[in-house]
């Protein structure tokens, strides 16, 4: 894998994984990775998790080539029961929500399993579609990948107990991916290598991207240049942020992973973002 | 001083992760004990920025006093929010046994950790505590940073919910005059259950179910009093954002939500702002060309990042006009030495003024 190659390799995977720090720009990247794809005409779905990806609303909602959807714990579970079960209507009717809703909340990791079911389910039927999963925050997402074991051993028998082995496979597979969307800010960077050696450690995962997002545009090297007294604050402003970005890419080299950088722009809306950014990914 | 710090007890400091919210409550928190009250700033937030942003590797007590100014004090502390919820649980039972026998069961942990809404349970009734204890003439409290801060709010109602009786009644297990309850239609279905989870599972989990009994009640009393804390005059929503489209949208919805419970906002705060910058270059600048064009690009791009957010904080004026709107501006650094600190946190205490340094 090169950075140079991203569309490329993208174009040959079945399901990549965004993960990420809360803020740091995952939808957006999930978002113009996905207009790239669809504009080499690659069928693209593209899935959040709720409750998590419930604050804003998808400008991007009606892009013809990408199919968007939400996947919200309890409604996955109900079709899910309802369909492993073959429930008549009168079942139907006995089981109501607040009941699964209990379960969900109860059930250690059930809520995660139930979401990376769903995932599977997806993968399963459409298998020339890519599949670009935008997960929660960090913890949530250590959660996301983990839940599934601890459920496998919680439930030792059952269709939950094999579902989870098809789900864990799904995790496994050399045409799954997951990329670490980062910040250059302290915190950002040292959870990006917290979740990569975590995850590492519990699953035979494929890591692909390290996303670099928001650093400073290259404007000109400094050194040659004499300094302007009556613009002193805004030149160091500007060092001040390179020498910031240039400390993020030392640390992330530890995650022995390729990187792309992406440069902060003022854009006004985010749906500008997201098409710049997928303008940059579709030259590479 | 602004009369809303004047007459509130309790400042939410609310917003999505990564804005600020931890600094910005500890600077208020310094700000509001170097004016002489007796300030704590709570926080649930298990990375260890409170500490960090007061300059502390990490809080060796439940209550850590920090010096400030002079002999003034500010008392900071750090919920340990796995723990807290056990002394909840303490709280509710009914009897030692019953305490007992949810504390032990693998469920219950497990709960815990994946429950959701627990950490911001846990904070809440953390605050409830201090409050009722009148031990704080001020207290700050740096909420978690939940993605969708509405979950703040509904963390208590839904774990009211969870442990609805009549919910719980559904998974009778053990208990056979709850079976006699329903219809045939229940044991089928339960039977359908059993299939998918695993007979094991489900016997442990009603037994589980049959232990939370009673403590419903318990837990939607505490709810309410929260709320009640939460729309009463003593308490002022602070919410914090940056400017930008997918922010003002989160505000939108967010302020929406906190109307339909009835809670109050006090103030609304933009932080992390670019200053202002011209896209030109000063007066009388004179130099070759590759300087000039460097220069140029340079303050291109601030301008560009400015004036871009200022249209955004245009718009979260015009989102509740009858509040105050305090702009902060982004600081170089991201560890803030305590006297930084101070003066942003006097800047929201005295606004509309500029603080004078004391």
């Amino acid at each position: 894998m090169s950075s140079s190659r991203y569309l490329e390799d993208c174009l040959s995977r079945r399901v990549i994984f965004f993960a990420g720090k809360g803020g740091v720009g995952k939808t957006t990247l999930a978002w113009a990775t996905a207009i790239a794809c669809a504009q080499r005409s690659k069928p693209v779905t593209l899935v959040g998790l709720s409750p998590f990806d419930t604050t804003k609303s998808p400008p991007m909602e009606n892009h013809p080539d990408i199919t968007w959807l939400t996947i919200e714990p309890v409604e996955a579970f109900r079709e899910y029961t309802l369909r492993i079960l073959k429930f008549d209507r009168v079942y139907q009717l006995v089981f109501d929500n607040r009941v699964f809703k209990t379960f969900i909340r109860a059930a250690p990791g059930m809520a995660e399993t139930v979401v990376a079911g769903k995932v599977w389910d997806l993968y399963a039927r459409a298998p020339n579609h890519l599949i670009l999963v935008d997960l929660p925050s960090t913890g949530h997402a250590l959660s996301f990948f983990q839940s599934p074991l601890g459920v496998k051993t919680l439930f030792a028998a059952g269709f939950v107990h094999k579902e989870t082995l098809k789900i864990l496979e799904m995790f496994s597979e050399p045409t799954t991916r997951i990329d670490i969307v980062t910040l250059p800010e302290e915190l950002a960077v040292l959870e990006s290598t917290q979740f990569k050696r975590k995850l590492q450690s519990l699953l035979p995962v494929t890591f692909g991207y390290v996303h670099l997002n928001q650093t400073v545009p290259a404007l000109g090297d400094l050194n040659s240049i004499p300094q302007q007294p009556a613009l002193d604050t805004i030149r160091k402003r500007y060092e001040e942020e390179k020498r910031r970005d240039r400390e993020a890419e030392d640390e992330l080299k530890a995650l022995e992973l390729p990187m792309i950088k992406f440069p902060r722009i003022g854009n006004t809306t985010w749906r500008e973002t997201v098409e710049a950014l997928a303008n940059q990914l579709g030259q590479s | 001083m602004n009369p809303i710090f004047k007459k509130a007890e309790v400042f939410l400091v609310a917003g999505p992760g990564g804005v600020g919210k931890t600094t910005l409550s500890a600077a208020l928190g310094m700000a509001l004990a170097s004016q002489g009250f007796k300030t704590i700033v709570l926080t649930v937030d298990p990375a260890k920025r409170l500490a960090n942003a007061l300059g502390l590797e990490l809080f060796d007590h439940e209550v850590q006093e920090i010096p400030i100014v002079g002999n003034m004090l500010l008392f900071a502390s750090q919920l340990d929010s796995q723990r807290y919820f056990d002394r909840l649980i303490e709280r509710f039972s009914r009897t030692p046994q019953q305490k007992e026998k949810i504390l032990i069961n693998p469920l219950y942990r497990a709960m815990v950790d994946t429950l959701g809404g627990t950490h911001e349970y846990a904070a809440m009734e953390r605050l409830l505590e201090f409050v009722e204890t009148k031990s704080y003439e001020k207290i700050v409290v740096d909420t978690p940073p939940t993605q969708n801060a509405v979950d703040l709010l509904n963390a208590p109602e839904r774990l009211a919910d969870f442990m609805d009786s009549s919910v719980l009644k559904w998974f009778g297990g053990t208990k056979p005059y709850y079976v006699s309850l329903f219809r045939q239609g229940t044991r089928l279905a339960m039977k359908m259950l059993r299939r998918i989870f695993g007979s094991e599972f489900l016997e442990t989990f009603g037994k589980f179910l049959d232990d939370l009994e009673g403590m419903h009640a318990g837990f939607r009393k505490r709810n309410l009093e929260v709320l009640e804390l939460l729309r009463g005059p003593t308490t002022a929503v602070l919410v914090v954002n940056t400017a930008s489209e997918t922010r003002y949208l989160e505000t939108r919805a967010f302020l929406q939500t906190l109307g339909e419970q009835r809670i109050q906002v006090a103030m609304l705060i933009l932080n992390r702002l670019e200053p202002l910058v011209s896209s030109e270059l000063p007066n009388g600048f004179e130099a070759p060309e590759k300087e000039t064009a460097y220069y140029l690009g340079i303050l291109q791009h601030y301008h560009s990042l400015y004036v871009v957010e200022q249209w955004w904080v245009e718009r979260f004026e015009g989102l509740r006009p009858d509040l105050d709107l305090v702009r902060i501006e982004q600081w170089g650094e991201f560890t803030h030495p305590k006297e930084v600190l101070l003066r942003l946190g006097k800047q929201l205490l005295f606004f509309p003024q500029p603080p004078t340094d004391c």
